[in-house]
């Protein structure tokens, strides 16, 4: 599945409201969450990691891990948390107005 | 934010270590990854590294210094293309630049005082909308009695006079000024100060920077020191600062002195004209209130027309760029050589732009490989972008050289013959702008439609032969469409050129109502102490002028002929003529015997002066037909009289109609007196020779100064170059229009040339075929040129339609002749077609030799 440009920062952002994770685990709590639907490469998330540290939604620690390795965990901010909100309400209304339009299609109808 | 971040990426420590921390973390996540058996979900690391280095590094930066350089890889490439390229970009670009600079230093750039904007320019209005000076009693009462200026200036007109430093003299441009004007104008001295109330009593004078290095080597000691203005003594008491040159546009005085070291007798004369008004307007009061202020006044102007004087009314103009005679005489051939640069610089864009479709047939395989392999449309529209506006912005550049260098030419064509003109005319940072918003117009304009044109391709284009590339090319293109629009403009410019060309003909071949052949015009001056017997002073000099080998006639005068210094004189009475304004002005000249010989001026009836009119005899005077016509009508005027200056004159001739002041007036009343008679001061010696005139320079100047070392000579000039200096704004867009015209019919015909020879050279397939196929060679070269007519005909058709429209542009320019001349645009289009029509031969004939054989064995 696509995703819509602009929605992985959305994603990304809301998977760290619950804890702190490295990038690996990111990718690996999106496509867990999503029910293996959403299978984001490392490529695209790895620079998106980078811009949101650099807007300071994010910031990023080395810590070590469970199984007692070393990684770089990313953690909400404050500013972060103020952004997904805004996002959040956003894209809640975004669904609605499209779901309005985009109701079932009727039987005969033009696709 | 994101700048901080960027900008300390630039700093090599921080960025060694952004780029440690990412290795780190990316092994890390890697090991992770490997420990839980999913390397492959990783994918590509140094992409993902890549990317996000984007997020605080200069990657469009980068991008475009790939893209430059591959742009001037690309240009070393076609050297052939490049160079044409750049020639005529810096020819279009720098005529403009050139151009914009004349209109910047002349017509928009704000004078270097304080305030500028509050500053506003007097002058007197007479009745019939001419417009003139102030003479100092106007000056007096503007100065004093009006209410809506904080200071009103007066100041005349530059003149070169004598300047004694000790053993040394030396000559410079001496400028006399109220006592007032630095303070009126804000300018502040350098160094010393300016007029104040406290030099009473003694003579100073400021000078300008430019003479300060020049003749006292920039030393600071030069304040306080003595120097001789025509024999009397002033002080230097300051230096002006470096970039003000004065409140008049064109004028560089060396030296500022004041009014007061005038004669009174000569300065409060009020018939006497010669003084700039500029005023500092009060603060909130508009220039509508200060004119009707002003207005208020005029009863008491003792030159106001209530008291017999000329002015009518008062105007006020905006003051912030100086006040200029060049920019009333200027503004309107500057403008529309501002449009005939402007064409040609579009003429060369389309030239450029179909010379880069052209070759963007060929660069079509490059453009479609790299589409294959994944280049993204936009980033090759921006590359092929880069290219042209790199292109543009070389030939900007040059183009800034080019301007830079013509313009000592330039000046002079402004000025004409011995006038002189000083405008700093050096590149400022509004002509700077304006050069580098051309060029990147110009190079965006140029380049657009061959890169949208370019990303059309396909990969589909790598399979087709380069031949069947050019051949999927609609009948009438983009690029029959460019050469069109080329030869429209370039027809409007010829147009232009033409009319002009003629305008001066006609200027030049009307009858001037003097014989201009053979004339020189010797201007004398004296010291204003030198006050002798004029008239044996006349008798002596023509005498011995006249003496002079190859000297035919001579004879002196007041005012030059076409010299812009013009006596109208008011007050004349004939009998039965109430003293309305226009029956009591005329014009005059005071002049010697022999005048009419001499310049030509054909009497219709009645004598010329002699020596025998002196100032004993009967008074008698000379009038134009205009004047006889006026009022006496078809009776007979020789023998009248009228009265002027409470005398009696007797009318002894009639002289024809002649251009006195300028070249496009018409039936001026004029009126001669005997200046021998009135022991009238003479500024010109005229002098009518069977030799080149300027041969008898020599000996002029030694007979005039054996009579009095007191008597200087001035200019000496030809009449024809006289009347040539006239023509100087009409030479200039002639001049230019025509080198511009000539430029753009040579480019035409390059790129008809071009683009024909191109598709020649693809068509060669299929003219193979026909010749085979029994077409002859005039067939073929027929059909050529029907594609040469198939541009050039709606071409030709545009340009008459534009011609015909913008004619009314140059309409107040023109003389004898209409915007919509047909010959001239006739003629035009016919210089057009012919240089189309060889420029198409050529290639059209090598087409005609196309050998069947060899040409089907191609492929």
């Amino acid at each position: 599945m696509d995703l819509l440009q602009g929605t992985l920062d959305m994603l990304v952002l809301r998977t760290l409201v619950l804890a702190p994770l490295h990038g690996y685990g990111i990718s690996k709590a999106i496509r867990n969450t999503s029910g293996e639907a959403l299978d984001i490469e490392f490529g695209s998330l790895y620079p998106a990691l980078k811009r949101l540290e650099a807007k300071s939604w994010i910031s990023a620690k080395w810590e070590v891990s469970e199984h007692n390795r070393r990684a770089k965990y990313y953690r909400l901010t404050a500013a972060g948390r103020k952004h997904l909100q805004r996002e959040h309400s956003k894209w809640i209304e975004f669904v609605s107005v499209v779901g309005q339009i985009m109701g079932p299609i009727r039987e005969g109808g033009k696709s | 934010m994101s700048i901080i971040r960027k900008l300390k990426y630039l700093i090599p420590s921080h960025r060694r270590a952004l780029e440690q921390d990412m290795r780190e973390e990316l092994e890390s996540l890697t090991a992770i990854a490997e420990s839980q058996e999913a390397r492959r979900e990783l994918g590509n690391l140094t992409r993902a590294a890549e990317e996000a280095r984007a997020v605080w590094s200069w990657t469009w930066f980068e991008q475009l210094r790939g893209d430059v350089r591959y742009a001037s890889r690309t240009m070393r490439h076609s050297p052939g293309f490049t160079a044409t390229a750049l020639l005529s970009l810096a020819l279009g670009i720098g005529a403009n630049t050139a151009i914009f600079s004349l209109i910047n230093a002349i017509l928009l750039r704000a004078l270097p005082v304080s305030h500028p904007e509050a500053l506003a320019v007097l002058s007197s209005v007479s009745r019939d909308g001419s417009v003139d000076n102030f003479g100092y009693p106007d000056y007096l009462v503007v100065r004093n009695q009006n209410r809506a200026f904080s200071g009103v200036l007066a100041a005349s007109g530059q003149a070169r006079v004598d300047v004694g430093m000790g053993a040394e003299t030396e000559l410079a441009q001496r400028k006399l000024v109220s006592d007032n004007y630095f303070a009126v104008l804000g300018v502040q001295p350098l160094i010393g100060h300016v007029f104040s109330n406290e030099d009473k009593g003694i003579q100073v004078a400021v000078i300008s920077h430019r003479f300060w290095e020049r003749s006292f080597a920039g030393s600071p000691s030069v304040i306080g020191r003595q120097i001789d203005l025509d024999g009397l003594p002033f002080t230097i008491v300051g230096v002006a600062p470096r970039e003000f040159v004065g409140e008049t546009v064109g004028e560089a005085p060396d030296i500022w002195a004041t009014l007061s070291s005038m004669p009174a007798s000569r300065r409060d004369l009020p018939g006497f004209t010669w003084l700039n008004l500029m005023a500092r307007l009060k603060p909130g009061v508009q220039a509508q209130q200060a004119r009707a202020n002003l207005n208020l006044l005029l009863p008491q102007l003792p030159n106001s027309v209530s008291r017999g004087g000329f002015i009518d009314r008062i105007s006020v103009q905006r003051g912030d760029r100086g006040s200029s005679g060049l920019r009333d005489s200027f503004s309107v051939p500057l403008n529309i050589l501002m449009a005939v640069v402007a064409v040609v610089l579009l003429i060369a864009c389309a030239n450029l732009a179909s010379l880069q479709l052209a070759r963007a047939a060929s660069r079509q395989r490059e453009i479609a490989t790299r589409l294959a392999i994944g280049a993204g449309r936009s980033r090759i529209v921006r590359q092929l972008m880069i290219e042209s506006v790199l292109l543009a912005l070389l030939g900007g550049l040059l183009g800034l050289l080019f301007a830079v260098w013509s313009q000592r030419l330039l000046l002079n064509l402004v000025a004409g013959i011995g006038r002189t003109i000083t405008l700093d005319l050096r590149p400022d940072f509004r002509v700077l702008l304006f050069t580098g918003a051309i060029s990147v117009t110009t190079g965006v304009l140029f380049g657009l439609a061959p890169a949208i044109k370019a990303v059309r391709y396909n990969a589909e284009a790598l399979k087709l032969t380069t031949h069947q590339l050019s051949d999927r090319q609609r009948r009438w293109g983009l690029k029959d469409g460019l050469i069109a629009i080329q030869v429209a403009l370039s027809l409007v410019l010829l147009v232009v050129g033409g009319l002009f060309i003629r305008t001066i003909r006609n200027l030049k071949t009307q009858d001037v109502g003097f014989r201009a052949a053979n004339v020189l015009s010797v201007q004398l001056s004296s010291q204003r102490e030198y006050q002798p017997n004029w008239a044996s002073v006349i008798v002596t000099l023509l005498r011995r002028t006249e003496a002079i080998p190859g000297v035919q006639v001579a004879s002196v005068s007041f005012n030059k002929i076409l010299a812009n210094d013009g006596s109208g004189v008011s007050g004349l009475k004939f009998d039965g003529y109430p003293p309305t304004r226009e029956n009591q002005r005329a014009q005059a000249n005071w002049v010697g015997p022999n005048y009419f010989e001499t310049s030509g001026i054909t009497l219709l009836e009645g004598r010329g002066f002699s020596p025998a009119d002196t100032s004993t005899a009967q008074k008698v005077a000379i009038i134009n037909q205009t004047v006889a016509r006026h009022y006496f009508g078809n009776r007979r005027a020789v023998g009248q009289r009228f009265e002027f200056n409470k005398e009696q004159y007797k009318i002894i001739a009639v002289a024809k109609n002649a251009k006195y002041l300028d070249l496009r007036e018409s039936n001026v009343p004029f009126v001669y007196f005997a200046a021998l008679q009135n022991n009238s001061e003479i500024h010109s010696l005229e002098i009518r020779t069977s030799i080149p005139p300027l041969t008898v320079v020599g000996a002029v100047r030694k007979v005039v100064r054996e009579i009095d070392p007191h008597l200087r000579i001035g200019k000496i000039t030809t009449l024809e170059k006289r009347i040539n200096q006239k023509l100087a704004p009409e030479f200039l867009v002639a001049d230019i229009a025509g080198f511009f015209s000539g430029l753009t019919l040579l480019l035409v015909s390059i790129g008809i040339y071009g683009t024909l020879a191109y598709t020649v050279a693809r068509r060669a397939n299929e003219i193979g075929i026909r010749m085979a196929l029994g077409a002859r060679a005039a067939t073929v070269l027929s059909m050529i040129l029907r594609d040469v007519l198939w541009v050039l005909v709606p071409g030709l058709a545009a340009g008459v339609a534009v011609a015909l429209s913008v004619g009314r542009l140059v309409a107040s320019m023109l003389f004898g002749l209409k915007p919509t001349d047909l010959s001239t645009i006739a003629l035009a289009a016919l210089v057009l077609s012919a240089a189309t029509l060889a420029a198409g031969y050529i290639p059209a004939r090598r087409a005609s030799r196309v050998d069947p054989a060899t040409a089907l064995r191609f492929e």
